[in-house]
């Protein structure tokens, strides 16, 4: 059996990562000392490590829990606004294993390119993909909701419009 | 101010959904609340009108209706339009208040289900709408009953 001792650094509420061990999602505390750490037990030579960053606009039903979302908050004015950047993070890592292993992966602050992760470890690793990027579908979402949006709200308007001519 | 003590990592876009909800819940709270707490309060508009118009006619020493022949009629639609707008927000009082109180216990429930992310601001902001409301009903139920 052995151990990887992984620790993320330089995470804050706009770069929040799902972390990855070959497909398999870890859960990681926080310590005292603001960064996260976790513990993973593998019988494998060599690991997968991913991390991605979750977008809202790239949920499967995303239409349907934006319509909801705007129906609810009264055609969106309460509506908290959806990541307009839609910046992803693809960070894939393939690490080899000693019998005692520990990682710190360092987050970079999220921008639209990029590296997202700096990885230190005194292990072998091969760094297959290591980007921020702005993530074309959710964007071309993001697009077609504003637009959406901005239709919906022309048209309350007339309509406010047209009935309150005709209260008065 | 959003806070993580675990990196939950999750594919369930639903639960994100329930977040959004929570935060949408807790931004329609804070509204409702104001829309209650002026409501009730919304008679001290009419006392302010119709205090003002009499100042002005102690302070012109009744000469206002000569100046302006139609300062009463003037006062007294101002008069009329504030005690209506009043009436209605006080007759419907209770379905603000009640609104106020679904909205901020929905959100809470929301935000404190949240594993991934600790939401202390809006939890303690909820917290505090939750108390001032049903105090609010409280004053109300003495005051309007």
């Amino acid at each position: 059996m052995r151990t990887l001792k992984l620790k993320l650094t330089a995470v804050n509420s706009k770069v929040i990562p799902n972390i990855a061990v070959d497909g398999k999602f870890v859960k990681c505390k926080k310590n005292q000392y603001g960064s996260y750490d976790a513990t993973i037990e593998t019988e494998k030579d060599e690991i997968e490590l991913s991390f991605t960053r979750d977008l809202e606009l790239k949920a499967k039903l995303w239409w349907l829990y934006a319509i909801i979302s705007f129906i609810v908050s009264i055609f969106g004015i309460f509506e908290p606004f959806y990541d307009k950047k839609c910046v992803s993070m693809n960070c894939v890592f393939k690490i080899k294993l000693n019998d005692i292993n520990e990682v710190t992966a360092k987050f970079n602050t999220l921008s639209s390119s990029g590296k997202a992760v700096e990885l230190e470890t005194p292990n072998q690793f091969e760094e297959v993909k290591n980007v921020y990027e702005v993530d074309k579908t959710a964007k071309k979402r993001w697009i077609i909701l504003l637009v959406i949006k901005i239709v919906v709200w022309i048209g309350i308007g007339i309509l406010a419009g047209y009935f309150i001519s005709k209260l008065f | 101010m959003e806070e993580h003590t675990a990196l939950v990592s999750t594919k369930n876009d639903f639960k994100n959904f329930l977040v959004r909800l929570g935060k949408i819940f807790s931004n329609m709270s804070i509204l409702f609340l104001i829309i209650s707490i002026c409501g009730l309060f919304s008679f001290v508009s009419v006392a302010f009108v119709c205090l003002t118009g009499v100042v002005i006619i102690v302070i012109t020493v009744g000469t206002i209706f000569i100046i302006n022949p139609n300062f009463g009629s003037l006062f007294m639609s101002a008069v009329d339009v504030s005690s209506k707008i009043s009436t209605f927000f006080l007759e419907n009082f209770y379905i603000f208040a009640g609104v106020t109180l679904a909205t901020a216990v929905v959100s809470l429930v929301l935000l404190v289900l949240d594993r991934r992310t600790k939401h202390t601001a809006r939890i303690v902001t909820s917290s505090i709408v939750i108390g001032i409301v049903i105090l609010t009903i409280i004053f109300a139920a003495g005051v309007i009953i």
